[in-house]
């Protein structure tokens, strides 16, 4: 169980991180808060020979505004989104998902860059990212680029972002009025647990209150990545909130999840209790878009 | 309950050999003024500030580091092994194999019949086919991994039933079951027909890890004279001295094993540092040099000793009114590999034995019979784990309570009230309980804190959607104090200064129970000094008297009367002393406080340090050493009677629980434990003891498992082995009752290992009781509570 050897590089800048990064390929791996990283090197899973800290870099570390869209910082830690003020609305899902992941230390260390590029399918920020429509904000050698999470994500630790390439932000809509969240998490226990299934939802209402503008479900743990339901999504969309809708799409995010059975749980079970999360998730973003 | 208290000691029916042992001991009405107060944990302040220092923390400086090569097979035969690159590799100083070993190729708490090093075959994965000793740890790795062994897999055995098929593979030479023990009281048959209802259930528990914070350690040191010391957290010094001299071939008397304070073991550090010392000190023997073996939390769960996993089979008569008339039992008790504590130690020593002697639960059953196998599988082995097979057949009894009190539309607790032993009550083991039997108590006072009536009739649905309901469950339990061997003796040697201080010689180790405080607390009540007067000698096989290991609930009462008989050869001395220096006769003397005085005229008094200089001058005996061993035990071996343990503690808990029933998650709403300890030296070291045993209890209810598929750990970490977060356990109040043990240090009985026994099936009868859900197989984690409920058709309809 020790830590192999590696040179630790800090770079001032975007720039010249993409030239350490460039420079050393495959054998560079980007860290944050390491709660991911240190533990696959120390068990031995992976041996990068260098560690590109972000600390120097300004500006990654806070939530900033960009036509319409908030940018959240990768480098910003699960305590800080937790807390976050400016995650009103709808945005409201990636604090309640930070606020349920791991325990205090853990989220004083853990940030949602690493938790977007570690890539979990159970991952307590991703899932609700998905809901806000987040894009991932990349830059590399060929210049940034944006790329829709739900792309983003092709499999267990696996994403579209390149060697080479930086996560620079997170964007999102900007929060509007009339919208929430919900966050469910099912675990063994309390704290420190990898969800055994967890849902995120959002939804965006007319000025009427009543009548769902959009609607977006997302879920965890039932599948290799992190997913949306899009049977969820078009069950609500257009529908007078309420629990038969809730109930409906609870339905269709079931059939949309791909669950399988591990030691953990069954797939039976779990696409059961995605049915109940979902209607959950979806009441609890329904009080919060009505502003209770 | 001080004075119900008094007034029960007074109808005890002690037999003839526990009258002389409590006249012997004398204790149970002496006024305390040290014993019985809540003193500060000696441990704590150098535990908060960090300066304790665990195994891991000790330097390694000039150590080579030992690893273990582990079988990736479950059952194979070992074809052949190279171990010459291994060996070429610079840094390694020495790669052994079972040819290379210089004694007894095997080591056991109770059988030796695990290898040191698996010279033929391998049991289990992890089993141990060669060690290495390293100048570094990334050295060690990397021999391991220049190991070329060749195996034939051989079919494995991964259910105990499996195990007694007639063509199953034999594991060990002597056939798969390693004990086969009945209990059998009264006629079965004749209680079935008397009773009225009768039902038939399978309970079953999965293997569980310790989880102790610290992996193990062990240093293996050879010493310029040839002997070899052994240092590592441990619970058993005696244990582990008595299987290294074996195994490297040479006296008992050349082994010396010093304990370190351990960071936490529940048992588990009974047996793993006796595996962890004989590999280290085979491996310092090869190369004269001493060598640290520290494992790794993965190998922690892997290779050392686990819970035993039970299946269970109950059929039980009950008459209308709740009188229980007949319980016959099979427990399938798997023991995994190798014997570890699972055997008969004569007469009613073992883990196994002591199931199958608790299994029918505190309750008054005229006719009984409980067939018990102990049964060797392809997994990692059973050992001692908080409660030594008690805790899994409490699951299966108080379900069954419940199951039985639904069925006859009685309460849980009148069931309870109707069964409970009493003072005089026969056990199905045919003893006599004599004294000291406060189960009654506890379930009455449990049921006043925690207002059981009133929370039984509010119980129901939480919210309008009905997706939660409340409820409240109960259970009871009882626990031995001492092991039930011929053997088990313990001794202490107490030693007199000359200034008053106190050097204070015991061999039961500290895990974080409290041992260090409370021991030297019984001391200085005995002399009359305070605690901060006696220092305790950390237990070091050289140093201090045999006490046997530090496990079933045995060390406050075992070795507390050690200390007090022999804190009592040097108080002789000094009464004899004080008696010329006032002229008062000693029968008048008493001491308290650090003084001497005349009872009957306090005033005059003399400095208890004086009285310890003038002794010392005159030539009296300043070394007092004590010896105190439990009523012999007796359990017949074909029909399971006798009385197998000398005194039993109490308890009753209750819970009250709210269930997700869409989901099956659980939420623990406020928890009572009561218990009759005899004695509380320290009630708050006390209070520890219950707050941590009932987490226990409910990681045990709600999510611990090792699982194992074709006996491969799944789950070795403890990111995949979940414990309880302080998140999960509820407020806990503990109520501590004292009905008086005649035979422990001021009355008291052993509290170690009861408190996360009754938890468990608190737990799961309360989840029952909210939801209808019945989780018969362990842990009932949401997913088994959802799928029981369904089983039930659903959730209560009220």
């Amino acid at each position: 169980m020790l830590l192999p050897r590696f040179s630790y590089h800090q770079p001032a800048s975007v720039a010249e991180a993409l030239e350490v990064l460039g420079q050393h390929g495959d054998q560079a791996a980007i860290i944050a808060g390491g709660t991911d990283l240190l533990v696959n090197m120390k068990h031995g899973k992976l041996a990068p020979r260098h560690l590109v800290g972000l600390e120097g870099i300004d500006g990654l570390e806070e939530i900033g505004a960009d036509n319409g869209s908030l940018v959240v910082g990768p480098r910003l830690t699960a305590s800080a989104l937790a807390a976050s003020g400016e995650l009103s609305g709808a945005a409201q899902a990636l604090a309640l998902g930070a606020a349920s992941l791991g325990s205090p230390q853990v989220r004083n260390r853990a940030t949602v860059g690493g938790n977007v590029c570690t890539a979990r399918p159970a991952a307590d920020m991703c899932v609700p990212l998905l809901v806000l429509g987040a894009k991932a904000l990349l830059a590399g050698p060929d210049g940034p680029r944006e790329l829709p999470l739900d792309e983003f994500f092709l499999g267990p630790g696996q994403t579209a972002k390149k060697p080479g390439e930086l996560l620079t932000g997170l964007s999102l809509p900007r929060p509007a009025e009339g919208s929430g969240a919900g966050y469910e998490k099912l675990g063994l226990r309390k704290a420190l647990e990898i969800a055994l299934v967890n849902v995120a939802a959002a939804i965006w209402l007319e000025p009427d209150g009543k009548t769902i503008k959009q609607a977006k479900v997302a879920l965890g743990a039932v599948a290799p990545v992190p997913m949306l339901s899009p049977g969820a999504e078009a069950a609500l969309t257009g529908q007078t909130a309420g629990e038969e809708a809730f109930a409906q799409a609870a339905e269709a995010a079931a059939t949309d999840a791909k669950p399988i059975s591990d030691h953990r749980g069954s797939a039976q079970y779990r696409r059961e209790v995605v049915q109940v999360l979902t209607r959950r998730a979806l009441g609890q973003a329904w009080q919060a878009a009505l502003g209770q | 309950m001080q004075d119900k208290t008094q007034e029960k000691t007074k109808t005890q029916v002690l037999t003839r050999e526990e009258n002389e042992l409590a006249r012997r001991l004398r204790t149970a009405d002496k006024p305390l003024t040290v014993a019985g107060t809540s003193i500060g944990r000696r441990d704590d302040p150098l535990k908060v500030t960090g300066k304790l220092k665990y195994g891991a923390d000790y330097s390694a400086e000039g150590f080579l580091f030992g690893k273990i090569l582990r079988s990736p097979h479950a059952h194979a035969l070992i074809k052949s092994i190279n171990v010459k690159k291994a060996q070429e590799l610079e840094g390694v100083a020495a790669v052994l194999t079972a040819e290379d070993l210089p004694g007894r190729n095997g080591f056991g708490a109770i059988i030796p019949d695990q290898p040191v090093i698996c010279g033929d075959k391998v049991r289990f994965v992890g089993d141990g086919v060669a060690l290495v000793a390293a100048e570094t740890e990334t050295i060690a790795h990397q021999a391991l991994k220049l190991i070329e062994v060749e195996y034939e897999p051989l079919p494995g055995i991964f259910d105990p039933r499996d195990a007694m098929a007639e063509d199953a593979p034999k594991i060990h030479e002597g056939g798969n079951i390693l004990s086969d023990d009945k209990m059998v009281k009264g006629d079965v048959d004749a209680g079935f027909a008397e009773a009225d209802v009768i039902l038939e259930r399978t309970y079953q528990v999965p293997f569980l890890e310790h989880a102790y914070l610290e992996p193990d350690t062990t240093m293996a040191i050879p010493q310029p004279d040839g002997v070899m010391l052994i240092e590592g957290p441990m619970q058993a010094p005696f244990t582990t001295r008595r299987n290294v001299a074996p195994v490297l071939g040479v006296p008992i008397n050349q082994v010396r094993v010093r304990q370190i304070h351990m960071g936490g073991g529940f048992g588990g550090k009974e047996d793993s540092p006796i595996d962890l010392s004989c590999r280290a000190a085979v491996l310092a023997q090869a190369t004269g040099r001493p060598v640290k073996i520290t494992l790794e939390r993965e190998e922690v769960t892997i290779q050392t000793a686990k819970r035993h996993p039970m299946i269970m089979e109950l059929k039980v008569g009950v008459k209308k009114d709740g009188t229980l008339t007949a319980f016959q039992g099979v427990i399938y008790d798997e023991q995994g590999a190798y014997a570890s504590l699972g055997p008969k130690i004569p007469p009613a020593g073992g883990s196994h034995v002591h199931a199958m002697v608790m299994m029918p639960g505190p309750y008054e059953i005229p006719n009984v019979k409980v067939d018990a196998y102990l049964l060797y599988t392809n997994h990692p082995y059973g050992g001692a784990m908080r409660g030594f097979g008690a805790p899994q057949v409490h699951i299966a009894h108080e379900q069954m309570m419940d199951e039985l009190a639904a069925e006859l539309g009685i309460t849980a607790v009148d069931i309870r009230e109707k069964n409970a032993f009493r003072l005089g009550s026969q056990t199905a083991t045919g003893q006599v309980l004599s004294q000291s039997v406060g189960l009654r108590e506890t379930l009455e006072s449990c049921a006043d804190r925690f207002k059981w009536d009133e929370r039984l009739a509010a119980t129901g649905w939480v919210d309008q959607a009905h997706t939660k309901r409340r409820g409240v469950g109960v259970a009871m339990g009882w626990y031995r104090t001492s092991i039930g061997t011929n053997g088990d003796g313990c001794g202490a040697a107490v030693h007199l200064h000359e200034d008053g201080s106190v050097l204070l010689y015991s061999g039961i180790t500290e895990m974080g129970q409290g041992a260090f405080t409370v021991l030297p607390q019984i001391c200085a009540e005995e002399l009359g000094i305070m605690p901060e007067d006696v220092r305790l000698v950390k237990p070091d096989t050289d140093l201090v008297p045999e006490s046997g290991p530090t496990v079933g609930s045995r060390s406050t009462t075992l070795m507390g009367n050690a200390i007090i008989l022999a804190a009592r050869q040097v108080k002789e001395s000094l009464m004899d002393t004080a008696s010329m220096m006032l002229m008062v006769p000693t029968e008048r003397l008493d001491a308290k406080g650090r003084k001497i005085y005349d009872r009957e005229n306090p005033d005059k008094s003399l400095d208890f340090a004086a009285v310890a200089a003038r002794a010392m001058a005159a030539g009296k005996r300043m070394i007092g050493q004590g010896w105190w061993t439990p009523p012999v035990p007796s359990l017949d071996g074909h029909t399971g009677q006798g009385s197998p343990y000398h005194v039993y503690t109490y308890s009753t808990h209750m819970v009250q629980v709210v269930v997700d029933v869409e989901t099956g998650e659980v939420e623990l709403e406020d928890y009572v434990a009561a218990f009759d300890v005899g004695k509380a030296i320290n009630p708050k070291a006390l209070e520890g003891q219950i707050e941590g045993g009932v987490a226990m209890g409910l990681g045990y209810a709600l999510m611990e498992e090792v699982v194992l598929v074709e006996g491969v750990t799944q789950n070795p970490s403890l990111q995949g082995y979940l414990v309880p977060t302080m998140l999960d356990v509820p407020d806990i109040q503990p109520v501590i009752l004292e009905v008086t043990n005649e035979l422990g240090p001021y009355g008291a009985k052993g509290i170690g290992e009861m408190p996360n026994i009754p938890a468990t099936p608190a737990i799961i009868n309360a989840i029952a009781q909210a939801s209808n859900g019945r989780v018969r197989r362990l842990p009932a984690d949401p997913e088994r509570i959802f799928w029981a409920i369904k089983e039930a058709g659903g959730p209560p309809q009220d």
